[in-house]
């Protein structure tokens, strides 16, 4: 007997909001749209926050520039031994890196060719410190340059896909399906790279980065800093920058400090300032986010006006029927309740699957606005991340909110006197 | 069987507070059928939405097979309403937007009871009235007449021994009065208690075993 009740109940929700479809269809589908976007932001600001604090795990703890007549310029090896005798300082690599023009398929793109020490980085570097550690497990395919490895390369995911390089065998399954994607590279295969500003070298890939790391690692090409010499045209003495590694984080600022006092010509950087930067370029649309939330909560706001502003006109003269016929007040809330939880539920559920297929389809139409996603490979896409916290925080904002509205006005007019409800 | 002590009822409109019955008491036996005249504004319809338990008295005493029902919390009411009382409303209060034969399942609904069971509960009221072939119309679809009778089917549907019609003929014409006369007679005849308002003297007057006049509030 009480089972069939609440089942009658439920039907009896569902009716309605066939029965009421217009109205239905609006709350539904300015709750789906509002889901979508809150929760395609959440999806991707989780996702550049995640890739900042995922970069600074690669960086070192100060990174060294050298400056000509105020300009960033190459730095002179001569420093190294110096910097050395600093206290906490335990390593010092250089590093030769540069931008490289390319046209690929019609398409202006820009990566990064970077040189590492890589006789003596990462591996040099303490077992316990992180960050050789991030740096490795960061490969998805292949292996990192190990010491001797000249003329060779590890490939960012965006790189790597632009060069038709098969990781996952995303490329086979698509020429398997008829798709002419082209010449399909593996590792072990070489190739050639000559950047619009004539500079050159071919390299035989030996790994390709996740792109669960995207941001920091996608259209980065690792090298030796020789083979990154040679194809920048570098002297021997020189580097763009270099790494220093301390045995204490802690006293990064202090190091940083000393190195920019002893060194005239430098410009010295500690991984949470250039986190910091990179957050900062990054989430430039953190503003952006913030408008938008705004505009979410308002869009929220406004339904749940909507929704009680419905209840006080005919939906109390409803309820009050309900009463008079001799419905318990706690029948018609259960009713009410019910129909705002289907509704919520199908906004919600079908705004947070809209948000994650539009990030994860590469958030088309809105790439292009993202600092850092614009410059490389067009069909790179804003990171996504999931994580259950926000998802379920997603939810209940979608569904609490829109269920408890129709609940409370509900409950109010189910406890004043039938007469007075059936009144207004 | 209902039985009313000095009952009064003030409604607070604003800062003003109305008294819409002031120190009333009368007895209704069981299968009595009692009119309830009066002028507009008089307390009729108020005394009759405090015996279906639609509005609780501000002082005296309401008893109702002889309990005392006034201080009873909302859920028992509802009870009450569902199990002893059939009202049929002034303006017929059908729920826009449902069939007349699904406003008159209403009140089975939150009984437990499946819905092929409550319409054809619902409908074999509505061919008792020789209103089924309205039977699917939605209730803004029905004339005031028609609506009525609807009113009528869902009072009856829990075969309550109590009905309350407030001023049953005011808003119907002649032959729906004469209709509505007719089924009144039958439900007495089954042994119901019947009350009803009326604002003028008129046909139900007639069917009534007692009348009471009411004037600002009070029996006259
Ligand atoms: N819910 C309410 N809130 C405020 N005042 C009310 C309420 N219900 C009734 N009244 C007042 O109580 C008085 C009696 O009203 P009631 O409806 O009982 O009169 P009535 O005799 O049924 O009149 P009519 O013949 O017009 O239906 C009126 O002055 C009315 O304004
Ligand atoms: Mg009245």
């Amino acid at each position: 007997m009480k089972l069939t009740k609440q089942i009658n109940i439920c039907l009896m929700a569902a009716d309605n909001l066939r029965r009421f479809k217009g109205k239905t269809i609006a709350v539904i589908v300015s709750l789906t749209i509002t889901m979508a976007v809150c929760s395609f932001m959440m999806f991707t600001r989780g996702g550049f926050i995640r890739d900042a604090e995922t970069a600074r795990d690669f960086l070192p703890d100060v990174t060294v520039q050298g400056i000509e007549a105020g300009r960033v310029a190459q730095i002179s090896l001569d420093i190294i031994p110096k910097i050395k005798d600093i206290p906490h300082v335990k390593y010092v690599f250089p590093r030769v890196w540069g931008y490289i023009p390319l046209k690929i398929d019609e398409t202006d793109v820009s990566y990064t060719l970077m040189g590492l020490d890589i006789d003596h980085f990462p591996h040099e570097i303490d077992h316990n410190t992180k960050n050789e550690i991030k740096l490795l497990s960061a490969i998805e395919d292949g292996y990192f340059l190990v010491p001797g490895d000249r003329k060779k390369a590890v490939l960012g995911y965006g790189v790597a896909e632009s060069f038709r390089v098969d990781v996952g065998d995303i490329f086979a399954i698509a020429q398997k399906f008829g798709v002419d994607v082209g010449e399909i590279k593996n590792i072990g295969d070489k190739i050639k790279i000559e950047d619009l500003l004539g500079n050159s070298g071919e390299f035989e890939i030996v790994g390709v980065f996740s792109n669960k790391v995207q941001i920091y690692t996608t259209d980065l090409i690792i090298v030796s800093n020789e083979d990154a010499r040679n194809f920048f045209g570098y002297a021997e003495d020189k580097a763009s920058d270099l790494l220093v590694y301390l045995d204490d984080p802690a006293h990064a600022d202090n190091a940083a400090f000393m190195i920019s006092q002893l060194f005239e010509n430098t410009r010295v950087m500690t991984s949470k300032a250039l986190t910091d930067l990179l957050k900062e370029a990054f989430g430039r649309r953190g503003g952006t986010f913030q408008a938008m939330w705004l505009i979410m909560l308002m869009t929220l706001l406004l339904l749940i006006w909507a929704q009680s502003a419905h209840i006080g006109v005919d939906v109390s003269r409803e309820i009050g029927i309900l009463k008079a016929v001799g419905w318990q007040t706690g029948d018609i809330i259960k009713l009410k309740m019910f129909e705002s939880l289907i509704c919520g539920l199908f906004g919600t559920i079908g705004g947070i699957l809209l948000g994650f297929v539009y990030a994860l389809m590469g958030t088309p139409g809105i790439s292009g606005y993202c600092i850092g996603c614009a410059s490389v490979y067009p069909k790179f896409p804003v990171p996504v991340s999931c994580d259950f916290g926000s998802l379920f925080l997603i939810f209940l904002l979608g569904v609490v909110p829109v269920t408890m509205t129709s609940a409370i006005p509900a409950w109010l007019t189910g406890t004043i006197e039938p007469d007075e409800a059936m009144r207004s | 069987m209902i039985k009313i002590e000095k009952v009064s009822k003030r409604y607070q409109s604003g800062k003003v507070w109305i008294n819409a019955l002031h120190n009333v008491s009368l007895d209704i036996k069981e299968g009595e059928f009692v009119v309830f005249n009066g002028p507009s504004g008089s307390g009729k319809s108020t005394m009759l939405n405090i015996i279906g338990c639609l509005t609780r008295i501000s002082s005296g005493r309401f008893l109702l097979d002889n309990e005392e029902v006034s201080h009873w919390p909302d859920h028992f009411l509802s009870s009450i309403r569902t199990q002893k009382i059939g009202f049929i409303f002034q303006q017929f209060n059908l729920v826009t937007g449902y069939s007349a034969i699904e406003n008159v399942a209403l009140p089975l609904l939150p009984l437990g009871i499946s819905k092929n069971a409550r319409l054809k509960k619902a409908f074999s009221l509505l061919e008792k009235l020789h209103i089924e072939t309205r039977a699917d119309f939605m209730a803004q679809e029905l004339s005031g007449g028609q609506q009525q009778l609807v009113a009528i089917a869902r009072a009856l549907i829990n075969d309550p021994k109590i009905i309350l019609a407030d001023e049953p003929i005011s808003n119907i014409d002649s032959r729906h009065a004469e209709n509505l006369i007719n089924i009144l007679t039958e439900l007495k005849k089954e042994g119901k208690t019947i009350i009803a308002t009326s604002h003028i003297q008129s046909g139900i007057n007639r069917l009534a075993d007692r009348n009471f006049t009411f004037k600002d509030g009070a029996i006259s």
